[in-house]
């Protein structure tokens, strides 16, 4: 659980992103490689280290699948494969839907405000099998999450287009 | 990354897509997902009374290496028996297209999905 060690924050999936933002900015000022430039080049490594540290940590922990990816990793469960057929024709079924649609914006969006509410369902459970130390079945709700969180950064993209 | 000239083939003429009826009892689905880069792939053959298929069709959604090797799975699977269609390898596939290795997944896909088909159908009999 080093990442979460770094910036002191409990290791859970849902975690309070603003704290890590700030904790984030004041970290990497005073690890910063440049603050180090008349330094010693064993404190110059050092400094590089924690501050790439800081960066890897910062990365995964901000992002939401990245995180749970990491949490199943601390606890030595790789995400399942296997997705589950039902799951998987639900979403041929909205890919159909946008493309069917591909021109109406309200459609798309209101397919969007669909596709979100799945999203925050998803975090919601994703949190409850974590804190129950579930891995298994939230092994299986990443596996799922990665694929609307995918259509839904497409919705997102198709809806821009649009203007 | 530079596609080969299959696979832009079959990505700009993709072969067989569609749907067959999920419910006929001689159509087989396969449904199956990268969940590395999140694409889906739909794979449905169906058998004839002699036992060979006759039509494949599939509908995938992901990168154009996927959509190739879907593709182009419906092309080899047609006129097979099950045991010919069972024994269809990725490695197979991704040579035909010359499958850059960060696209072997793809054909992987493309076979588990051949799987997973022939296993719906054995199942409905």
């Amino acid at each position: 659980m080093e990442f979460f060690d770094i910036y002191e924050i409990e290791p859970s999936f849902s975690i309070p992103v603003s704290e890590l933002k700030n904790k984030y900015l004041v970290l990497q000022k005073k690890y910063h490689p440049d603050r180090f430039a008349h330094s010693s080049i064993e404190q110059q490594k050092t400094a590089l280290i924690n501050s790439s540290l800081i960066n890897d940590a910062y990365q995964v922990l901000k992002d939401d699948i990245k995180r749970a990816k990491y949490l199943l990793e601390c606890n030595e469960i790789e995400i399942t494969n296997h997705t589950n057929p039902e799951f998987l024709i639900k979403q041929i079924e909205y890919e159909e839907k946008i493309e069917d649609h591909s021109h109406d914006k309200s459609e798309l969006v209101s397919i969007q405000k669909e596709l979100q509410e799945e999203i925050e369902q998803y975090k919601v459970n994703l949190e409850t099998n974590f804190s129950k130390k579930d891995f298994e079945r939230a092994s299986k709700q990443i596996n799922e999450f990665i694929f609307i969180h995918k259509l839904h950064l497409k919705i997102k993209e198709k809806i821009n287009q649009l203007g | 990354m530079a596609y080969s000239d299959k696979v832009l083939d079959h990505y700009e003429n993709p072969r067989n897509v569609g749907s067959l009826d999920k419910d006929d009892p001689n159509v087989g689905t396969g449904m199956v997902g990268a969940p590395a880069c999140g694409d889906v792939m739909k794979l449905q053959i169906k058998l004839g009374e002699n036992g060979i298929i006759e039509d494949a069709k599939f509908k995938t959604y992901g990168c154009g290496s996927a959509i190739a090797s879907s593709s182009l799975v419906t092309e080899m699977l047609k006129g097979k028996t099950l045991d010919e269609a069972e024994s269809i390898k990725n490695s197979a596939i991704a040579e035909e297209l010359a499958l850059p290795p960060v696209k072997i997944h793809c054909s992987v896909l493309a076979e588990d999905a051949i799987k997973a088909a022939i296993e719906d159908l054995k199942n409905k009999k």
